[in-house]
């Protein structure tokens, strides 16, 4: 394994260009993703519908993968990409898989691929749910990259499963309601369950276990879901130059806490204590966006943020859930 | 030279009007304005839409409207549009705003500068307003939004219409977005302020074969499977994304920098240039800010010594036009 600065300074196969949102965590994961891929081995993508899809690839002019104009005679260094619908990248990632085994079997191919499937949460916890989760109980050997924007931020930032109790979005609106009623679904439980050989929830933030579990990921026996919280600053939004301090924010408050969880050894859960008074509040994580003005206000003068009136007791049930949230990672951590 | 008439070509066919900007800045509320404005006169059709990707901000957009007092029977993009609009100026260095607009057409440009240097600049015959609705922006709604004085300055364009019809259709469409009444009230001053503000000109400064349109005539034979190498695009310099007017600066005269790569791996671009250093791993020199910083402001915000800072940039078009201003 490569120390986090040798990574830092590897050739990524994601470059500048793409036409995504100024400081989307997205394209900062796929930087990342993109230097634990330089390893020399040859790396297969397989991106279904998202954002990050439709601002990368577009026939013929905005792509903004590769590696130059020349083509290298290095294998290792070459990759490709095999686009599908929302729905459809693990599925795709399993099929690329058999046919990798196959031809290496038959001879037809000397060398290893890694494998690496890329979407959205949408397309993933919505659309393609059944194909995520049978994907992983098929066990197959591929590294399935959720990016989890907790909305369809491709098609106008419409509610998903994974969206925040009270969050403002187009579909649950919060003008004479209160936002999202529905509890996020539990995915990650819920990859554990289906039978996954490594589960993780991690944002580009905590750079250096981040790239530490994509590489992992890569050697793990059977299938590795890793779930990277990405604040989307058109949906959620917040200020410029904040998506950094937003994804720690929330993952040091418990929304969506740092864990890493292996089968047979267990897990852990990193950066955020099981007790609230030792956590920042999630109030200050709330107020820096504003699809949770309806909750809270920063008070002009002090800067001091405060509940709404009327609101308090929405924002009780919502440290209610962090702190339920919280404690469920905890425990899944125990899982072995 | 002879200028068409807006009013005059929707009694007899359909206007078509055009603009050009970015993500994020306002201008489909504009054109859905225009387009309800139009809406609420009698015996008036019209059609809007606007045109962009899943790009949600800085990347460049398109909105088209057609008003005519007779049906409307096309549903196609509009090609040669009577009236144009430029949102942006950074938009006009990648997107040809003029393109097939015929002599006499009329160009609202939202810029500080005078209609005389963007008709030279840009090439433009025929009617050019200028409005400086950035500033109006900055000074009502405190954000450098241009829309609100775009869409007073494109309703002066067509010309006829009542200002308080004007002012009223704009602030419904806001109050349609939920916006709290605070803000329809500044959005208001700054309708009123924009009337005064608006320079026009007749230029004639076009050469033949400028704005030419081009026909797309699709993208030739797919390969079989649809399978295409992977061409990197070098040519969508996303630096247009960034807020106009600002740029990213770097300054490490002492050679502070740390080594830690936080700016690195946190830049969604991947821009950060950097040289090995013995002593700290790695020693960051700067970024590539011309071609594709969006000034997302992440490395400023990650840099543990501050060494990164956004400073105002003006572009210069060229030397005659400096010499003029000075």
């Amino acid at each position: 394994m490569s120390s986090f600065k040798e990574i830092a300074l590897k050739d990524s196969c994601f470059r500048a260009g793409s036409t995504l949102c100024p400081g989307c965590m997205e394209s900062v994961a796929f930087q990342n993703i993109g230097r634990v891929t330089d390893n020399g081995v040859k790396t297969i993508f397989t991106i279904g519908t998202s954002c990050a899809e439709v601002s990368t690839l577009a026939f013929p002019n905005v792509v903004a993968w590769g590696r130059g104009d020349d083509s290298s005679d290095d294998f290792g260094k070459s990759f490709s990409i095999l686009h599908n619908v929302f729905e459809s990248a693990p599925t795709l990632a399993e099929a690329t898989r058999d046919v990798a085994d196959a031809l290496m079997d038959c001879g037809a191919l000397d060398r290893k691929v890694q494998i690496i499937s890329t979407g959205g949460d949408g397309g993933a916890f919505s659309i393609g749910l059944r194909t995520l989760l049978h994907t992983i109980h098929r066990r197959a050997r591929v590294t399935i990259v959720i990016l989890v924007n907790e909305i369809f931020a491709n098609t106008g930032f419409q509610y998903s499963p994974a969206t925040m109790p009270y969050a403002d979005t187009s579909t649950t609106p919060a003008e004479g309601a209160p936002g999202n009623m529905n509890p996020p679904l539990d995915y990650i439980h819920l990859a554990i369950a289906a039978g996954a050989g490594m589960v993780a929830q991690l944002s580009p933030a905590h750079g250096k276990m981040f790239v530490k579990a994509i590489e992992r990921s890569l050697e793990v026996e059977g299938t590795a879901v890793i779930f990277v919280p990405a604040p989307c600053i058109s949906g959620w939004k917040f200020e410029d130059g904040q998506t950094v301090e937003l994804a720690l924010l929330g993952a040091r408050s418990g929304v969506f806490p740092a864990f890493t969880w292996e089968r047979g050894k267990g897990g852990s859960v990193k950066d955020c204590s099981i007790e609230a008074s030792e956590r920042p509040d999630v109030v200050d994580f709330l107020a820096m966006q504003r699809r949770f003005a309806h909750l809270v206000q920063r008070d002009k003068v002090t800067g001091e943020v405060k509940p709404k009136p009327g609101r308090e007791q929405d924002i009780e049930n919502l440290k209610g859930w962090v702190q339920g949230n919280v404690e469920r990672m905890y425990s899944l951590a125990n899982l072995k | 030279m002879r200028t068409l008439d807006p009013r005059q070509i929707f009694e007899q066919s359909a206007l078509e009007v055009r603009g050009d900007g970015k993500a994020g800045g306002g201008l489909v509320l504009a054109f859905q304005s225009l387009a309800a404005l139009f809406s609420s006169l009698p015996n008036m059709h019209v059609q809007e839409w606007p045109f962009f990707s899943s790009a949600r901000r800085g990347a460049n957009i398109r909105s088209f409207l057609r008003v005519s007092a007779k049906p409307i029977d096309v549903g196609c993009e509009v090609t040669r549009p009577v009236i144009s609009l430029l949102m942006d100026e950074v938009t006009g260095k990648t997107v040809d705003f003029a393109g097939g607009v015929p002599h006499g057409g009329t160009f609202v440009l939202n810029t500080r500068r005078t209609p005389e240097e963007c008709a030279k600049h840009f090439h433009l015959s025929g009617r050019v307003m200028t409005v400086p609705g950035d500033d109006i922006g900055t000074r009502y709604l405190k954000h450098p939004i241009g829309n609100v004085s775009a869409y007073v300055a494109m309703t002066e364009a067509i010309g006829g219409l009542e200002f308080e019809t004007v002012v009223g259709t704009f602030l419904g469409q806001l109050k349609k977005r939920r916006i709290p009444e605070v803000l329809l009230e500044r959005n208001r001053e700054a309708l009123h302020a924009t009337k005064e503000s608006i320079q026009v000109g007749v230029f004639d400064e076009a050469r033949p074969g400028d704005h030419a349109t081009t026909v797309f005539t699709g993208y030739g034979e797919l390969p079989i499977g649809a399978q295409t190498r992977l061409r990197l695009s070098q040519t969508n310099h996303t630096a247009a994304f960034a807020r106009s007017g600002f740029r990213l600066l770097f300054n490490d005269p002492n050679k502070s920098c740390t080594g830690c790569s936080h700016c690195i791996t946190n830049c969604p671009e991947g821009i950060i240039r950097f040289q090995p250093d013995e002593e700290r791993g790695v020693l960051v020199t700067g970024a590539d800010v011309s071609a594709f910083c969006k000034l997302c402001g992440e490395c400023i915000a990650v840099c543990p010594e501050k060494l990164f800072t956004e400073g105002k940039y003006e572009e210069v078009w060229d030397e005659t036009v400096t010499e003029a201003r000075s």
